[in-house]
């Protein structure tokens, strides 16, 4: 009883759930874009890095070095108080912008990670078949190429919302910070955590939820053809 | 029972005895009385860290005030430092440090909501002052705010907001919510707050922030005709924030002038500059209680 009492004043009394919830929105929403506009430039990226000429190449291999190398939080603040600090861009941007490409860095490798692991052969034969470069592509290569990325993807989309969660530092007030001001103003440090941990837990559940959703339909579907076959 | 069998669980309760005798005996080497000769232990104390002096140059100050404070049985303190108040109370509550070092305000704050914690009996040696810090090159602004914080003392508004805010604040309650009123037609100062130091800086429940920072922002903003728009930031970014012109002005604390032993400018942001102080603030030692 006194442990919901205690709980109830934490995180409930006078509103404190709705700056909970904003929190959250604010995570979700830089998470989402950074996820967006990371896997567009990654697929790029990627492109480049297969592709291109010589020092294309070159470039995105560079690229891919510096970014997966480089610690989030640092990259963060170099944007915000540096390279944009004369620019007025929103806290939200920047950080997205950051997220972005830190995250399509990631997304690169794992891309061409999975067409490494693809069957060469397969290709082939569909355009020996007949098939177009466009068609071979997306009935032979993209089904393959998103199941060997999709575990390796979730990671990095749930790897994405914890990286979010020094967003404080460039003055954005997401989950980690309402936690944090929540402790600091209730001196409650070590359960806040624990529900900010849970929260963040909930996050990614739903990420690996959603999939197993879309594995689900697909199998169902499939099944579906199958019958009427 | 086959005798294959019966060998595994012989070994399973050896080895379990073995474990079980490890660990009483640690326990009991543990327990035994420290020799009467030897000095008292030193105590780990947890501080926040600041932002600008080296750890190593924190702990050479520290060290020599403990020593000219004359405790000659009791071998330094071991620092340790923290990035904020939450991470230091964990560090208490699990023992991993034995005190921690913080403002007599925060320390009574954070007494009525947790019985226990306790002030020790560790001497006053520090006190820190509250001042804002502006850009270097901002010299009108910091000009002004002295202007500001000059008169508040005068007229008695400082005593009253540190009253209201600070030493007469009821047993577990929170600093009220401050209102800044709006100006039209005013510029607009940014300033950053951190909201890690309650009761002088928080943020309210409804995500508003308060405290006693806020109250002399709010009546700063009054005599200076000027709005003010607060961003949060973590603390370890907060000269950035100046620096970079996010912010226009952010708090900072720093050693008193007169007979503090520490050097004034220990601890002052590069490219900044401090206002007059605003508040001063006894250091003392929270510990658990025995």
């Amino acid at each position: 009883m006194e442990l919901l009492e205690l709980l109830n004043r934490i995180f409930i009394q006078d509103g404190a759930w709705l700056t909970i919830l904003k929190g959250i929105w604010a995570t979700v929403q830089i998470s989402a874009l950074s996820l967006f506009f990371g896997t567009a430039l990654g697929a790029l990226v990627c492109f480049c890095r297969l592709k291109g000429r010589k020092i294309v190449r070159f470039l995105a291999v560079s690229y891919i070095a510096i970014l997966r190398g480089s610690p989030v939080l640092m990259l963060l603040m170099l944007f915000y108080y540096g390279v944009f600090s004369g620019i007025d861009l929103s806290p939200i941007t920047v950080a997205v912008f950051a997220f972005s490409i830190h995250t399509s860095a990631h997304v690169a490798e794992l891309l061409r990670a999975s067409f490494m692991a693809l069957d060469r052969g397969q290709i082939e034969a569909a355009r020996t078949l007949g098939f177009s470069k466009v068609q071979a592509f997306r009935l032979v290569t993209l089904p393959q190429l998103s199941r060997i990325a999709k575990p390796v993807y979730q990671s990095t989309i749930v790897n994405l919302i914890q990286w979010t969660s020094v967003v404080g530092y460039v003055t954005i007030t997401d989950l980690t910070r309402v936690i944090n001001n929540i402790a600091s103003r209730t001196m409650q440090p070590m359960i806040t955590i624990i529900v900010g941990m849970l929260i963040y837990l909930s996050m990614s559940y739903a990420v690996y939820g959603l999939f197993a959703l879309w594995d689900w339909t697909h199998r169902k579907k499939g099944a579906g053809c199958h019958a009427d076959d | 029972m086959n005798m294959g069998k019966a060998k595994k669980l012989m070994g399973m309760l050896l080895c379990c005895a073995l474990v079980g005798t490890m660990l009483a005996g640690c326990g009991s080497e543990k327990d035994q009385p420290a020799p009467a000769t030897e000095k008292k232990a030193n105590l780990r104390v947890g501080v926040l860290a600041n932002l600008n002096a080296s750890e190593k140059k924190l702990n050479e100050i520290l060290q020599k005030i403990e020593e000219e404070a004359g405790d000659k049985a009791v071998t330094p303190n071991t620092y340790i430092y923290y990035d904020n108040l939450n991470s230091m109370q964990m560090g208490l509550s699990s023992k991993s440090i034995d005190a921690m070092s913080t403002y007599q305000s925060v320390a009574d704050y954070l007494m009525a909501r947790h019985s226990e914690f306790t002030l020790s009996n560790y001497p006053v040696h520090l006190k820190d002052a509250f001042c804002c810090a502006v850009r270097k090159d901002d010299t009108a602004l910091q000009q002004a705010i002295n202007t500001a914080l000059d008169s508040m003392k005068a007229d008695g508004t400082l005593d009253r907001l540190t009253k209201e805010y600070i030493t007469e604040l009821k047993k577990g309650e929170e600093p009220p919510k401050v209102e800044i009123n709006r100006i039209e037609g005013a510029d607009t100062l940014k300033v950053a707050v951190t909201g890690d130091l309650p009761p002088i800086d928080l943020i309210l429940s409804d995500g508003s922030p308060a405290g006693f920072n806020t109250a002399v922002l709010a009546e700063m903003s009054k005599r200076m005709g000027k709005n003010i728009e607060i961003i949060s930031v973590e603390s370890a970014a907060r000269s950035s924030t100046l620096t970079s012109k996010r912010a226009d002005v952010i708090f900072w604390a720093i050693a008193p002038t007169g007979n503090d032993p520490r050097p004034a400018d220990i601890d002052i942001p590069t490219g900044a500059v401090l206002t007059h102080p605003y508040f001063q603030d006894d250091i003392v030692h929270v510990d658990l209680k025995k």
